[in-house]
């Protein structure tokens, strides 16, 4: 529907806090999801997407035209808020149709538009409820048919999914996604939750304190963060640091927390570096084996279907994901014989430090 | 309420029989014994008389004209106070509640002042005009009655609206934008739907408290315009006890069919509150210049209405309009044992004791109101909605001729006074206090409990600790408005019984200006201290939510 390009968009605000700049592209029939916690600026980004909020800095352009100076209700933008901000004294369908009233639609046209989403979004029975009356999953589709209701060319969706219990986000979720694959609207989907984000998008841009830190798809992010803050917001990711102090052609050795790593990349001999290591890549094993670090088992927590094991090394936590019952059945009777940890040099990720 | 439950009964039951003994047994009866009995004209030639017919009219247009004057001027100052972002935004918004609690008397006084003939608007049309008479005159008649009335409920309606717009969620008008909605429709199909509910109340309210006026109309009437409560005093004064309870029969019919629509009114308010959220504010910095000079235009409209007749009562306190001299005359008039020292004295006993009344009486029916028992809740919010719904006139007519009579008391009633300004107050103290006691975590009380306090333990050591700023701010509210009572109190006195705010209109009477003055100056500040500690005490008891 339309390319959608922030560049340096930039705002500070009187309390002295700062987003930006912001450089991100949207592109045609994409959803991107704007991940990161709170106060990282996700929903200031999209407030000034929307227009609601003024940058002081950048330029902000749908399919290569400047919007800037165009007023919200003209930038063909359907919204979606976690507080769905139902209009409390109409009914759904007055909500729904409010949008294509306010434009003059005819009523013929309104009521068959109406109609055509209610089915849509499953929702064609609540039509004439008040808005008092229907349930948290129901309130977010009657939210999401009226900010679709003009066939808006950009969809902004913040936290829409926030205040609903696991399982009906799952499915509104699933649901989000086919219909905005279906209809092709470019979506930017505003989220702190890294599963969410991960479910829904194509790709998923990284806020840490009002600047993107990593864009990408998905995997690209977990398997390859490109910073620290990356790695242990979206991989949950134990993060080391060290020396290398040796280097040959494809693998470094680095000395960490009085152990060395072997790890796959390319750095100076002598330089300090960052890498972080999956917790599915961390390999335990028990009994005694030279070249293996010696660990102690802080905790194993069962998670359904797998256990997250953490493990004291040093001063720091390594955690670790594993699916071997085994493993774990042993590791709890065990008592005397030394536990280790591993992982293969290609599953470490360099990082970049400042 | 396990143990000592029959005693807790009995205490919640005790105020409830009172406001029947004094309140409905009174009015009740005396209604029906005029009407039967009389002596004077019956229900039907009343019903057919021209005076009844136009002053019925007359009631209801002047009513109609003060709200919907008051709602015009109101509107717009409900959204500058909801959306404007300025200094002193908490000053002004606590300040809105200072004219409610001011004796009508005394705003009458400050009409003259500021809006009478030789007054300060009439000085500046007569500079203007250059003429040596008196120019505009809109402290009499219709006008002064209708402007007195914008006086009272333009603060009402702001406080109202301005409350409800506060409640309306940024995130539905940003959306309301996003769909294409102007700012015209917005405000059409949105904002207004969102405050329609509150606004009705704040007009019925209105309405209701122009239909009841007495003072006011009284003064500023001029014996040539009458409301149905002038005509019941009247009427009382030529002795026509049946014309008397006819029309105050016709009065109350109207009254509970207006206060039902009102309580109907709140009842939606309530239902479409929602959480609390903030409005969208916009600085006063980032107005544009039009809309500055709008709003300063109306802040001086505003001004002139409702904080000039304030400050022409400072004047008119030492400023003699017979003389046109400036003097003391009015203070030391105040000084004199038969001119101000007997009403003061008086003011300040029957204020005190109506006070201490209604806040002992305020208490349990407070709990009352609490009370998981819907018959005593119910029964206990009827019963204090009575006295704002039945006027004052009624019930001190009532008072006069079944409790007075039959008691002797009729020669030197300052009993009746006194029992009429604890009716008046007490509405009051029952909802400041059931406010705050709604604000009583009652894990506190579990505690108290679990460590071992009984019920009196309880009630004096953590309860009413945590109600006393509660109290104090219905205690405030009831004294000022016990001191301020004339309706009543002038249908009841007899000479020793003269109060300030009745001295006030007296002196009105007989054209001596600057004795009133003073007088009025002096419940002002009276009331404005009063106002001060409500304000105090509701910022530690409910964040200022009166």
């Amino acid at each position: 529907m339309v390319r959608v390009v922030l560049s340096g968009l930039a705002r500070e605000f009187a309390d002295g806090t700062h987003i930006g700049p912001i450089d991100l592209t949207l592109e045609d029939g994409e959803l991107l999801a704007l991940l990161g916690p709170s106060g990282s600026g996700k929903t200031t980004t999209l407030r000034m997407v929307a227009g609601f909020i003024t940058p002081n800095h950048g330029t902000l352009t749908f399919d290569g035209a400047n919007i800037l100076d165009v007023p919200p209700r003209d930038r063909g933008i359907g919204m979606v808020l976690q507080s769905v901000a139902l209009f409390p004294h109409m009914s759904v369908y007055q909500n729904i149709a409010f949008g294509l009233e306010v434009s003059g639609w005819s009523r013929e046209k309104t009521i068959n538009r109406v109609e055509a989403l209610s089915d849509l979004l499953g929702i064609r029975n609540l039509l004439f409820r008040r808005t008092r009356e229907i349930s948290g999953g129901e309130a977010q589709r009657v939210a999401l048919a009226r900010a679709l209701a003009k066939e808006p060319q950009l969809l902004l969706l913040d936290e829409p999914l926030s205040s609903l219990d696991p399982q009906l986000r799952e499915t509104l979720q699933f649901e989000i996604r086919k219909i905005q694959k279906e209809l092709g609207v470019t979506t930017l989907y505003v989220t702190h939750s890294q599963s969410e984000a991960f479910a829904i998008s194509d790709r998923v841009a990284v806020l840490d304190n009002g600047v993107v830190s990593q864009v990408g798809a998905p995997e690209e992010l977990y398997n390859r963060p490109k910073n620290e803050f990356v790695a242990r917001f979206v991989g949950g990711g134990n993060i080391f640091a060290g020396e290398v102090v040796k280097s040959t052609e494809g693998e470094i050795l680095i000395h960490a927390n009085g152990w060395r790593f072997q790890v796959s990349g390319t750095s100076q001999s002598g330089s300090d570096v960052v890498f972080s290591v999956k917790p599915e890549d961390i390999r335990i094993g028990l009994g005694e084996r030279p070249n293996a670090l010696a660990v102690e088992v802080v905790s194993i927590i069962p998670l359904g279907g797998m256990h997250k094991i953490i493990l004291q090394f040093g001063d720091r936590k390594v955690t670790s994901i594993t699916q071997d019952e085994d493993l774990v059945r042993m590791l709890k009777e065990n008592e005397s014989s030394g536990v280790w940890f591993t992982f293969e040099p290609s599953s470490a990720s360099l990082l970049k430090t400042d | 309420m396990r143990n000592g439950s029959t005693a807790t009964y009995v205490i919640m039951a005790l105020p409830l029989l009172l406001l029947m003994g004094f309140l409905v047994y009174p009015v009740l009866g005396v209604l029906i014994l005029g009407l039967v009995v009389g002596p004077g004209s019956s229900f039907q030639e009343v019903m057919s008389s021209q005076v009844t017919h136009a002053t019925l009219w007359f009631t209801f247009l002047q009513a109609a004209a003060s709200t919907i004057l008051a709602v015009v001027l109101g509107l717009p100052g409900a959204f500058l106070l909801a959306r404007l972002e300025f200094k002193g935004k908490q000053a002004v918004r606590a300040a809105v509640i200072l004219p409610f609690i001011l004796p009508p008397i005394v705003v009458v006084v400050g009409f003259l002042r500021m809006f009478g003939s030789y007054g300060f608007v009439d000085s500046v049309a007569m500079a203007l005009t250059g003429s040596t008479e008196s120019v505009v005159n809109f402290a009499a008649g219709v006008p002064g009655i209708v402007l007195a009335h914008a006086f009272y409920n333009i603060p009402l309606v702001i406080l109202l609206v301005s409350a409800a717009l506060e409640r309306l969620d940024p995130d539905i008008e940003d959306t309301a934008e996003l769909l294409g909605a102007s700012s015209i429709q917005s405000l059409r199909r949105i904002v207004l739907p969102h405050i329609m509910p509150s606004l009705l109340s704040a007009a019925i309210l209105t309405f209701l408290f122009c239909f009841m006026s007495f003072p006011i109309v009284l003064a500023l009437g001029q014996g040539r315009y009458m409301t149905l409560e002038v005509l019941i005093y009247y009427a009382f004064s030529s002795f026509d006890f049946g014309m008397t309870s006819s029309i105050a029969v016709i009065q109350i019919l109207i009254l509970m069919a207006l206060a039902i629509a009102y309580t109907a009114a709140i009842r939606s308010d309530k239902r479409d509150a929602g959480q609390t959220s903030f409005i969208k504010t916009i600085p006063i910095t980032e107005l544009s210049a039009p809309g500055l000079l709008t709003g300063i235009l109306y802040a001086l409209l505003i001004g002139v209405i409702v904080v000039g007749p304030m400050i022409a009562v400072i004047d008119s306190a030492v400023f003699d309009p017979v003389t046109g001299q400036y003097t003391l005359k009015g203070f030391l008039h105040l000084l004199e044992v038969e001119g101000g020292l007997l009403p003061l004295t008086n003011s300040l006993f029957y204020a005190t004791l109506a006070t201490l009344f209604s806040v002992v009486m305020g208490i349990p029916l407070a709990y009352s109101l609490r009370s998981r028992s819907g018959l005593l809740s119910n029964s206990t919010s009827v019963m204090i909605l009575l006295p704002l719904g039945v006027s004052s006139i009624t019930i001190a007519y009532g008072l006069l001729r079944l409790i007075a009579v039959p008691t002797g008391w009729a020669a030197n009633p300052w009993p009746l006074i006194i029992i009429a300004q604890t009716l008046i107050g007490v509405p009051f103290t029952a909802r400041a206090i059931e406010n705050s006691l709604r604000g009583i975590d009652p894990s506190l009380l579990e505690q108290a409990d679990s460590l071992g306090a009984n019920r009196l333990q309880k009630l004096f050591f953590v309860e009413l600790p945590l109600l006393a700023p509660g109290i104090l701010v219905g205690a405030a509210f009831a004294f000022a408005m016990a001191i301020g009572e004339m309706s009543a109190t002038l249908f009841l006195k007899r000479e020793q019984n003269v109060t300030l705010a009745v001295a006030i209109y007296e002196n009105l009477g007989v054209r001596k200006f600057v004795e009133a003055g003073a007088a009025s100056l002096l419940l002002l500040v009276v009331c404005f201290i009063a106002f001060l500690v409500i304000q105090r005490a509701s910022e530690s008891a409910f964040k200022g939510a009166i």
